[in-house]
């Protein structure tokens, strides 16, 4: 994956071109966006801060901002978010997988996609496993997945992901249930 | 993505087709429900409800509402969430040299403890920051750098910084500053309940202007001016608090800060932010950020609410909000606010930068002007920052043509500089005077390739697009409102302004300056814009620039010099079309004797000369003859445009219906119009005219009249557009033809001139003026005199103010008013307009005039009907037969009608024979012309009948009785 900088022109060209319909532009999107989302993901870690807390939606708009340069159109950031959620979703995995830890950090440890912020509510996933099952829902029902990719690491409210999916908040919601209940068993079942 | 085990998948769906409504249901109707869809189906049923159970569990995870709303939660706490503060809430003892005796308060930035230095003893307030990466010495270094200058800051509006340092947490190296503690109330509160007038709130908003100029002066920038840090002393001073520190905040954020994620933690900062803050590019940020915070304070001080309504927003609406939508006035929020302080508000708070007070100096300077009641150098923004703000966005629509203007204008001055450096250089070199000469030749032809360029500009279209763009730029539902309120507001004159104000009055002002050495080139220059000017329609600047070109060539050539000659014409060109038609019939003979003399009859300067002065005289039949000469002698020089030679035969055919032969003009104006059909084809912007031209050429009841000018106003909407001022002509001769031939259909073409024209021209347009008069105008045909009037005066206001009161078409409105007023029966304001007009009339075009003698016949009928002043009304009337006899000749209809007149005044008089002649004359003469059963002669045998009974009862027994029954017998036998 490419880490060169891409710049903002680069990046709203490409933008609009996925918002034409344009899946070669998503494909070069991508490497970018997750390049970008490492880069930021990278800098929470390596705080000394001990709790690993990964904060996606926070993430996520940092890396609009600085892909774009500005606060761009929005069919630019609809297309940004649908982008930006496979991306995260990537980033999340690689450091779950130990990629992305700083050589001085050693040794493995699980790291939770955790919701809470610092208030240790219970029940945080792991995320590999979260990961694994998102592509199996993914071969069962892709928009159920791109659903949850916008709701859970683009941070979009349903309203916002009918949007961007060009569905109706209502039947996003029934998605959303569904996907939401499907991913809670196959993560209970894989425990 | 695909689906790629299709059971699989549709399984699942079937699952969440089940699921789907289950999930709605509750109880026994879910059971009832997951009994009917799933039938023998357990399976299928099981793992439903093992959904349901999953969805149902309440497990707080990150897919739940909590674990969502938390994720979203996240961009805001980002920085947030490792302050130092949450690590415990013990204070420390010490922070450097300062022993720590209170909590103050925490910010988005940091912690802020209260504290007290041994020495110099004294009370201060230590701001300890939150981000706490170890500092590197480089970073280090800079820190104490920056705290430094900050140090340097002296001023009584800024909360002295005394130190900064870093202070050891668990953690790391936290950097802190120690400052002055100031005994103060937040801004907004002191304003409140101290109960500040509106000039006290600016005055003190000056004082804070002042303090962060000081601070720029030096270099700093605040970056987070907002209320918070806005503190009020005891005695009224304000002062600011956290002077840089918010770089050096961002500066500690590392990479993964941006200004945005640092300052908008809580978007009550946000909301101070110039939008260019908002980008993240912290270099772009300069001291006019803070006078765009500024900006934001004075509004929320002076209407007690922020500009843009932020609250409940997502971080990237409200970002968007800022960028893009513009704040209410506050004038619109408070009256007492109009006018000076809205400017300066609005000023500060521009969303470009380069449009906002270049300083905090400038603000506090134009509101101590206000508070002075001298003029302030803001100012409400014009049509040209209005043009210039939607051109940015529209940058296809009108970036294009300014661009390329622009780009013309200056390859034109750079052409003319290159031209002369070099032909400077090979006159030195080679000292080759006729080499120079050629270039020079070179230059004017390229000068003129780019003039050429920019006359093909069309003011009115650019205006119509510019106008239908900014339409489409609103949600539909907003156009009505915008298109009513842009009503008055004339988009070519905006267009024009544009174009002059940006490029053309830099050029002559560079032309002025740059060619002083080189007169005859100034000249060339001054000549070149001169034209494209005029071309343009921006007379008074193109006669400047003419002038000049004028004065240097008479100068420096001589005043027979074709060059000099040139001038001349195009300016007597400009005086034309600014209706100076004297001088500029003086100056067009001259350069025609001129060019005669230099050149001879068939040059093409002499010939174009004569077109030009064809265009000036009034004289029809002279105007035929220069037409004439000029066209025959292009055909045979061979050199004119085949367009040029349509324009003017069309000319000569106006000539030709001027003088009444009509029956030529039609001949050569269908020639005209098969020409251009065939040369430039239907979808050519000159064919609609063309054919409008013929039609309003034919005689109304040529049943192809209509046609060519239905023909012509659809060309011309289709390719000129509604507003061009050909299509609105068009409308108009549609309209009039309407009016004679089919009155029910006409009213619309005069309401689409009218409202059209007002739009595309503006009110104080003649051609606006024009057509408030035809709408009245008809409108009073129609019987219709109430609407009519205040079009009429419309009209008239205009009119005496461009064009005066002795103008024709001033003196032709004051007339259709004076007779709308007779129409309502307002007959003393009809007089008092009636004589106005026939006084103005008698002046201008003398008193034998036909258009005179007009008023004179509806003074006389207003003076007859109110049975005063008959003597007047009668020489009046035999004045208006006198004139009508010549003109008109004996056996006219309207001869007749005056006939009529005469004989009513006469009777009322009593001059009863001389009545009877009259009326018997006019009654012959209209029985001749419209026969027996027409209005008008029965109208006369009335009239007859009433002086027979009026004689008869003035001398009994003469028979009079009898001959009155004679004409009722007439007239009931018919």
């Amino acid at each position: 994956m490419s880490t060169e900088r891409a710049s903002p022109e680069d990046v709203t060209r490409l933008l609009a071109s996925a918002g034409d319909g344009d899946a070669s532009a998503v494909e070069a999107l991508l490497p970018i966006v997750y390049a970008e989302l490492r880069g930021l993901a990278r800098a929470v870690f390596s705080s000394q801060n001990p709790a690993h807390t990964l904060q996606p939606t926070a993430l996520v708009h940092e890396a609009w901002l600085k892909l774009n340069g500005s606060l761009g159109s929005i069919d630019d950031r609809r297309h940004f978010f649908v982008v930006a959620g496979r991306a995260m979703r990537q980033v999340v995995a690689d450091h779950a997988r130990g990629k992305l830890r700083d050589k001085r950090g050693g040794g493995a440890k699980q790291v939770t996609l955790d919701a809470s912020l610092g208030k240790g509510l219970e029940g945080g996933f792991d995320v590999l496993e979260l990961d694994d099952c998102l592509s199996k829902l993914a071969e069962v029902n892709a928009r159920h997945a791109q659903v949850v990719e916008l709701r859970l690491f683009s941070g979009l409210s349903i309203d916002e992901t009918a949007e961007v999916l060009g569905l109706s908040p209502r039947s996003v919601d029934s998605d959303w249930a569904m996907a939401k209940a499907w991913l809670r068993r196959e993560l209970g079942r894989s425990e | 993505m695909s689906d790629r085990n299709p059971e699989v998948a549709a399984r699942y769906e079937r699952l969440h087709a089940v699921f789907e409504r289950a999930r709605e249901l509750a109880g026994p109707e879910r059971s009832t429900w997951l009994q009917q869809a799933c039938g023998g189906d357990t399976e299928l049923r099981e793992e439903v409800q093992e959904l349901l159970a999953c969805l149902e569990s309440g497990a707080i995870d990150p897919l739940s509402e909590e674990g969502l709303a938390a994720g979203r939660d996240a961009l805001e706490e980002l920085v947030g969430g490792d302050s130092p503060a949450r690590k415990g809430s013990r204070l420390p003892e010490r922070i450097g040299d300062y022993r720590i005796e209170g909590f103050l308060g925490q910010g988005g930035m940091g912690i802020v403890y209260a504290a007290v230095q041994e020495s110099p003893r004294r009370r201060v307030a230590i701001k300890l920051l939150h981000r706490h990466a170890a500092l590197s010495p480089e970073r280090l270094r800079r820190f104490r750098q920056e705290a430094e200058l900050l140090g340097r800051l002296h001023h009584p509006g800024i909360a002295q910084i005394f130190e900064a340092g870093t202070f050891q947490i668990d953690d790391g190296e936290h950097p802190y500053f120690a400052m002055e503690l100031v005994e103060g109330v937040e801004i907004g509160r002191f304003v409140r309940d101290a109960e500040l007038s509106v000039p006290e709130r600016l005055e003190l908003l000056a004082k804070v202007a002042d303090a962060v100029q000081h601070a720029h002066d030096r270099g700093v920038i605040h970056r987070d001016l907002k209320p918070d840090n806005l503190l009020v002393t005891a005695d009224g001073a304000p002062k600011i608090l956290d002077f840089g520190i918010a770089r050096e905040s961002a500066e500690e954020g590392g990479q993964a800060a941006t200004a945005i994620t640092q300052a908008g933690m809580v978007l009550g900062t946000l909301a101070y932010m110039a939008p260019e803050q908002l980008g993240g590019e912290r270099d772009l940020i300069t001291t006019r950020a803070d006078v765009y915070a500024l900006g934001v304070v004075a509004y929320e001080l002076l209407t007690g609410r922020l500009p843009h309504d932020l609250a409940g927003k997502r971080m990237h609406e409200a970002a968007r909000i800022i960028s893009t939508e513009t704040a209410p006035s506050v004038g619109s929020l408070d009256p007492r606010l109009r006018g000076d302080v809205e400017t300066i508000v609005g000023k500060a708070l521009a969303k470009e930068e380069e449009r906002r007070y270049p300083s905090a100096a400038e603000l506090a300077r134009d509101i101590r002007r206000h508070l002075a009641h001298e003029p302030i150098t803001g100012r409400p923004p014009t049509a040209w920052y209005t043009l210039t703000r939607f051109a940015r966005r529209n940058r296809v629509l009108f970036g294009g043509v300014a661009a390329t203007l622009l780009a013309l204008l200056i390859g034109l001055a750079g052409t003319a500089r290159f031209a002369i450096l070099e032909a400077r250089q090979r006159s030195a070199a080679e000292a080759n005077a006729k080499q120079a000469e050629l270039n020079l030749a070179r230059f004017e032809k390229v000068a003129d390739f780019q003039s050429d360029q920019l006359r093909t500009i069309d003011p009115p279209r650019l205006g119509v697009r510019l106008q239908e763009a900014l339409l489409e730029s609103v949600p539909a539902e907003q156009r009505a409102a915008l298109e009513q309120g842009l009503a008055g507001t004339n988009f070519t004159n905006v267009a024009l302004a544009a174009l002059e104000q940006s490029i053309f009055a830099g050029t002559i002002e560079a032309i002025e300056a740059e060619f002083a050495d080189e007169p005859l080139l100034q000249a060339q220059l001054y000549q070149s814009i001169g034209v494209t000017l005029s071309l343009l329609n921006l007379l008074e600047r193109a006669r400047g620039s003419l002038e000049r070109a004028l004065a240097i060539r008479d100068e420096e050539l001589g005043p027979a010099d074709g060059d000099t000659l040139a001038s001349l014409a195009a300016l007597s060109t400009v005086l034309r079309l600014q209706g100076d038609s004297d001088e500029a019939e003086r100056l067009a003979r001259t350069a025609l004797d001129g060019f005669d003399a230099l050149y001879g009859g068939q040059h093409l300067d002499t010939l174009a000369m004569l077109n030009n002065l064809a265009l000036i005289v009034d004289d029809a039949e002279e105007e035929e003859a220069l037409i004439r000469r000029a066209l025959e002698g292009f055909k045979l020089v061979g050199a004119a445009d085949e367009e040029d030679l349509l324009t003017m035969r069309s000319n000569l055919a106006m000539a030709l219906s001027r003088q009444g032969r009509s029956e030529e003009a039609v001949e050569l104006l269908r020639e005209v119009l098969e020409e251009r059909l065939r040369i430039f084809g239907e979808e050519h912007p000159g064919t609609p005219g063309a054919r409008v031209n013929l039609g309003m050429a034919l005689s109304s009841d040529d049943p192809d009249a209509e046609r060519l000018l239905s023909e012509g106003l659809a060309g011309a909407r289709r390719m000129l557009g509604d507003q061009h001022i050909k299509t609105l002509l068009a409308c108009l001769e549609l309209g009039r033809l309407l009016e004679v031939i089919d009155k029910a259909r006409a009213e619309p073409y005069f309401r689409d001139f009218y409202l059209g024209s007002r739009r595309a021209l503006g009110e104080t347009h003649p051609t606006f003026l024009s057509a408030a008069h035809e709408l009245g105008d008809f409108l009073r045909g129609q019987d219709r005199a109430p609407e009519a009037e205040p079009l009429l005066r419309e009209a008239m206001e205009g009119r005496l103010t461009i064009e005066g009161h002795d103008d024709p078409a001033t003196l032709t409105t004051i007339w259709k008013l004076g007779k709308t007023l007779l129409d309502l029966g307002r007959d003393a304001d009809a007089e008092l307009y009636l004589r106005d007009a026939l006084d103005g009339r008698e002046r201008v075009l003398g008193h034998e005039h036909a258009r005179t003698l007009d008023v004179a016949t509806d003074l006389a009928l207003l003076l007859y009907r109110q049975r005063r002043g008959l003597e007047e009304a009668l020489s009046l009337l035999e004045r208006s037969l006198a004139g009508a006899h010549s003109e008109l000749g004996d056996d006219d209809h309207y001869v007749g009608l005056l006939y009529d007149d005469c004989g009513r005044v006469l009777t009322a008089l009593g001059r009863f024979p001389e009545a009877e002649e009259a009326l018997l004359e006019g009654q012959a003469i209209l029985f001749e012309a419209r026969g027996a059963e027409a209005r008008s002669t029965r109208y006369v045998a009335e009239d007859l009948v009433a002086l027979y009974e009026a004689w008869g009862a003035a001398e009994p027994g003469a028979g009079h009785e009898v001959q009155a029954q004679q004409w009722r017998a007439e007239l009931a036998g018919r």
